[in-house]
């Protein structure tokens, strides 16, 4: 790692390229070259980071306070709570995993990392009948090559985006902007064959089967990582990005009861997109342990001011002088014999006395748990700073001056989940839907990299982003 | 293909059927990981010593949660319909839970609570949420195998309501506050269990609301049929015949021989016991619903790990042992250390699967996971030992889990350290240091312990265990596989056999509860699993690797598999092929 990333720099200097290379970090900042080739573990799993970073910023942007991010690609979809505009992170990460999907079968690394859910759920996701006659899809994948059978490049198992095609979801002539030409009649076939003649389902039945099992596994991870999180799904918004997302989002938060959903401007190239809008950040974390009766305020203030310096040499000079640069400091506590600590934010700035750190810890603990435990004294666990640069502001909204309600570019039959039957929608071009357009489901709203379903009992406006938002029932008036 | 309305109705009915099934199995996990969250004590939050399950109304078991361990959750499977025999369904209401730890109505010892909540649609109950929870102490003599009847091991909690229309049966928690040295931490997991299965019928009722469903009966028939017939179809593939297999153990004041009997047959395979030691004098005992746990979990294994675990599948392995035996011991039999027997018998299944489908089933494994208590305080610890310690002696009483090597596989080696069959997850050094005065001072795999095969055994682990300060503790120890290593199969060697002793080199029984003297610690080597294949064919490039990583020494790379390395660690093929020859001749 240290050796690539020194060769890529010095080639990127010798073309002349004078801007810092950046790296993502698995914790949603950005860091230099140097401090990657120092703590190259830091980058683990930082591309999905990304994603979230793109949705992160979306929700602050529309003051979205309960968020959930789904990025469906390829291979995996990875669902991850925003709260407040800020994404859930942890402090420990799975790798090597010897089942890719499964907690537990790998090795824990102690870095601070976005907290996400991550299943084997994309549109290459393969699709069979296993020997209980059940349609099970994934965590095999097709990938990119050969790909989906409709790819037309060698693959022969129906998948995901197979099925989606047959549904109607996917125009064949439109697909990545009508460079790529589909073979629906394959991806009909490779259904029929490796699933409809199994279950006695016609290439539309096995395609739905195939689309809700999906739709259902990443419903179901869902529900589980919220709970694992000790929050509520259900009444959240949903971010959707990734090339599947859009296709699938709908039904998904049908299934978990929520009423809005956001396919956000750029949503095929969502990573890419929170990349460039990460701040230039640098997390340090340290175990000190004190029991709150046997405070030694002095010795805390140092550690963090510590961790301070050391974040600072590594963020400033990513940074460059100018730039202001933000503190936040955590402590993690918790209540004497309790197994689990609890993140409590210290000021930004300032020295921290013993009865302060108590207080803010019962109002922390309160909050997440609705009760303090009294006489039980709190001890401190450990101390992290991040230093980072202020989060950028998307640009202002475009005033929508009323709405309109565009013409389709064309109709075509869709089969609809929710009704089992083939209906025919209203097919508009994302291009041609400025901000204020309203439209009615059933429809779908093309755009080069993925199509968004819009499905009866949805509404889709286009907001002052450029995003399209889905709402249940009729579309958003404002 | 269906083109017609009525086939399309039918074959989206079979697409939700499979939806229903899959969300249903999403449902337990979520109860599962209620229960992971709000529990309180280590076994279960960091552990996962527990399981969660959904029953149908006659207590066939629909779902269980993929977190958790064989021995709760196929002990539950059965066990539900005690509580069922007694509280007819009918007469259930909202807010009822009912509560029980009879060894022989669930799985095996007084420590495992089970907790059976009915849920509802309308007023009529229409399923049952279950789960078993390993409490951190139960009373009497604790966690040991000390005890001479059942009685000595802790208070026995016949089926009874632990909650009648949402109100706690208090007279029940009072009882058990007075009775537990964790009052807190166990009356808290118990609320926990009522919780987790409150969250199950919670999810059960939306499900249910969402696909406009009244009751879960036609899926469950569904659901427990299609397992049946997958399983069934798999046993009907093997050869008919009865093959036996033997395991040997070192028990408590006798040796135990456990002999298996494995049948199949069209309708299943039948696994008999008879030729099994009779039962001991101390809580080494086992159940037959707990024997029965293993052993089906054991067949899974190898012929269903991709099959739904539940009432279809379990029906196809039926178990019988004689009555008095260790496998089968009958009330008021000791029974606390139940899971050191219990854990060998997947291994014992094998043995006989070994022979039936050769080169599809591992080596054995050390199997029992060691989890001593650990406890410190006045009285806990030999008072004439702590002579010098009085007034200062800090109270405790920590639960650790911790695993020896599985048997290799015929085509990877074994995993070290890990707990097979069981599943549970130790519980980290650190949270136990957090929590008592203990010190890990060593915690690391043992080199050499792993059985010689073309694929090596997995690593066995060695630990180090004192106090801060120095101040005494006792141990309630529970270590086998001493006399009796795992063993390995087609040609591969046995694991590294166990060891438990002080570091001081004093005498430390391998069972029983013993005072650590002041600046003693006590060290147990856990074993090793076994090898599979002929060492001697084990790829000379992987050896050398295993000494690079001291999984293996220098000196065991020779005489074990015929490897020379020179001087740098790489094969010298020359020698390699001179001892080899050597070896063969």
């Amino acid at each position: 790692m240290d050796r690539y990333l020194g060769r890529l720099d010095t080639r990127l200097r010798g073309l002349g390229i004078a801007a810092p290379l950046l790296l993502m970090l698995s914790g949603g900042g950005v860091t230099t070259v140097e401090t990657a080739r120092r703590f190259p573990v830091r980058l683990v799993e930082s591309g999905p980071a990304g994603g979230v970073i793109f949705a992160s910023g979306i929700a602050r942007d529309r003051g979205l306070d309960r968020v959930v991010s789904f990025d469906m690609g390829g291979t995996t979809a990875k669902l991850c709570l925003v709260d407040d505009g800020e994404a859930r992170s942890a402090r420990s990460f799975e790798v090597a995993r010897i089942y890719r999907f499964r907690k537990g079968s790998g090795l824990p690394l102690r870095i601070p990392v976005i907290e996400m859910v991550e299943i084997g759920a994309g549109g290459g996701s393969i699709a069979r009948v296993d020997d209980l006659g059940r349609i099970a899809v994934g965590p095999a994948s097709a990938g990119s090559e050969p790909g989906p059978v409709c790819y037309g490049r060698g693959g022969e198992q129906p998948t995901v985006t197979d099925a989606d095609l047959v549904l109607g979801r996917i125009d064949p002539t439109l697909f990545s902007g009508g460079r790529i030409g589909l073979d629906a009649a394959g991806a009909r076939r490779a259904l029929e064959d490796g699933i409809g003649a199994k279950l006695a389902l016609s290439s539309e039945l096995a395609a739905f089967g195939v689309v809700e099992m999906v739709d259902n596994n990443m419903a179901s991870a869902a529900r589980v990582h919220a709970i694992e999180s000790g929050v509520d799904v259900a009444g959240r918004t949903l971010i959707a990005f990734g090339g599947a997302a859009p296709l699938h989002a709908a039904r998904i938060a049908d299934l978990l009861g929520i009423d809005r959903v956001l396919i956000p401007e750029n949503a095929g190239v969502g990573s890419c997109v929170g990349f460039l809008r990460a701040p230039i950040a640098f997390e340090i974390v340290r175990s000190g342990y004190w029991r709150l009766a046997a405070f030694d305020a002095a010795a805390a203030n140092r550690l963090l001011g510590e961790l301070e310096a050391e974040a600072l040499a590594v963020v400033r000079p990513a940074a460059g002088e100018g730039e202001s640069i933000e503190a936040r400091r955590m402590v993690y506590m918790r209540y004497v014999g309790q197994g689990h600590e609890i993140a409590v934010e210290l000021p930004a700035t300032g020295a921290i006395a013993g009865d302060t750190l108590l207080e803010a810890f019962g109002r922390t603990y309160e909050r997440q748990y609705d009760r303090r435990i009294p006489g039980v004294d709190v001890e401190t666990i450990s101390w992290g700073v991040t230093l980072s640069t202020p989060l950028q502001a998307a640009g202002q909204p475009v005033t929508t001056a009323g709405h309109n309600t565009p013409e389709p570019m064309a109709r075509r039959q869709v089969f609809s989940p929710q009704l089992e039957q083939a209906i025919e929608v209203a097919v508009h071009d994302r291009a041609e839907l400025r901000p204020g357009a309203v439209v009615e489901g059933p429809a779908i709203i093309v755009e080069a990299q993925t199509s968004t379903v819009v499905p009866e009992g949805f509404g889709a406006s286009i907001d002052g982003f450029g995003h399209i938002e889905l709402v249940r029932g009729p579309a958003a008036e404002d | 293909m269906a083109s017609t309305a009525a086939g399309t109705k039918a074959g989206l009915a079979r697409i939700h059927d499979q939806i229903i099934w899959n969300r249903l199995i999403a449902v337990v996990e979520e109860q599962a990981q209620a229960l992971v969250r709000t529990a309180f004590s280590t076994s279960v939050r960091e552990s996962g010593d527990l399981s969660a399950g959904v029953f149908d109304r006659r207590g066939r078991m629909v779902a269980q949660a993929v977190t958790g361990t064989p021995g709760h959750v196929n002990s539950m499977a059965t066990g539900v319909r005690h509580f069922l025999d007694r509280y007819p369904i009918d007469e259930m209401r909202p807010g009822d839970h009912f509560m029980t730890n009879d060894p022989w109505l669930t799985s095996g010892h007084l420590h495992d609570i089970t907790v059976v909540t009915p849920a509802f649609r309308g007023d009529r109950a229409i399923a049952l949420f279950a789960c078993t929870i390993h409490v951190v102490d139960i009373g009497g003599r604790g966690f040991g195998p000390d005890g001479r009847q059942v009685f000595e091991e802790g208070m026995l909690i016949p089926i009874m309501p632990l909650a009648r229309a949402g109100r706690m049966n208090e007279d029940l928690l009072d009882l058990v506050r007075a009775n537990v040295r964790e009052p807190r931490q166990v009356v808290g997991d118990i609320f926990s269990c009522a919780a987790s299965n409150e969250e199950g019928a919670r999810r059960l009722a939306e499900m249910l609301e969402e696909y406009g469903l009244n009751d879960i009966e036609a899926q469950a028939d569904h659901i427990v049929e299609a397992s049946r017939s997958a399983m069934l179809a798999r046993i009907r593939a093997l050869r008919r015949g009865s093959w036996q297999s033997r395991l040997a153990m070192d028990g408590y004041e006798r040796p135990i021989e456990l002999k298996a009997t494995l049948t199949v047959a069209d309708d299943g395979i039948h696994v008999d016991f008879a030729g099994t030691s009779p039962a001991s004098s101390y809580g080494i005992n086992v159940v037959l619903n707990y024997t029965h746990a293993y052993t089906s979990f054991g067949v899974a294994c190898i012929l269903g790990s991709d099959i739904p675990n539940n009432h279809g599948s379990l029906s196809t392995v039926t178990v019988s042992a004689p009555e008095g035996s260790i496998l089968n011991v009958q009330r008021p039999g000791p029974v606390a250390m139940r899971h050191h027997v219990g854990h060998t018998l997947p291994d014992l299944v094998f043995g006989c699967l070994e022979q039936v489908i050769p080169g599809r089933v591992p080596a054995q494994s050390s199997a029992g996971l060691w989890n001593p208590t650990l406890r410190g305080g006045p009285f806990a610890v030999d008072p004439a030992l702590a002579a010098d310690w009085q007034g200062r002696l800090e109270s405790f009483d920590a639960l650790i889990f911790h695993a020896g090597g599985m048997g290799a596989r015929p085509g990877k080696d074994g995993l070290s350290a890990t707990a097979f069959p069981s599943g549970v997850r130790t519980i980290a050094a650190e949270v136990t240091e957090s929590i008592s005065p203990l010190v890990f001072w060593r915690k690391e795999l043992r080199r050499d312990s792993g059985g010689a095969g073309r694929r090596r055994g997995g690593l066995g682990q060695r630990l180090e265990l004192g106090t801060r300060d120095g101040q005494p503790f006792s141990i309630l120890l529970t270590a086998d596989r001493i006399l009796n290593p795992p063993q390995g199969f087609a040609g591969g060697g046995h694991g590294g056999a166990a060891a438990a002793r002080f570091a001081s080199g004093r005498k430390l029984l391998p069972k029983g509860q013993q005072t650590v003297p002041p600046d003693d610690r006590v060290v147990l080597e856990i074993a090793g699993g076994g090898g599979y294949g002929d060492p001697t064919l084990r790829d000379p490039e992987l050896v050398a690797a295993d000494v690079q990583g001291d999984y293996v020494s220098r000196e065991a790379a020779a005489a074990a598999y015929g490897v020379a390395l020179a001087d740098d660690g790489t094969v010298d093929a020359a020698a390699t092929a001179r001892l080899r020859q050597a070896r063969r001749t």
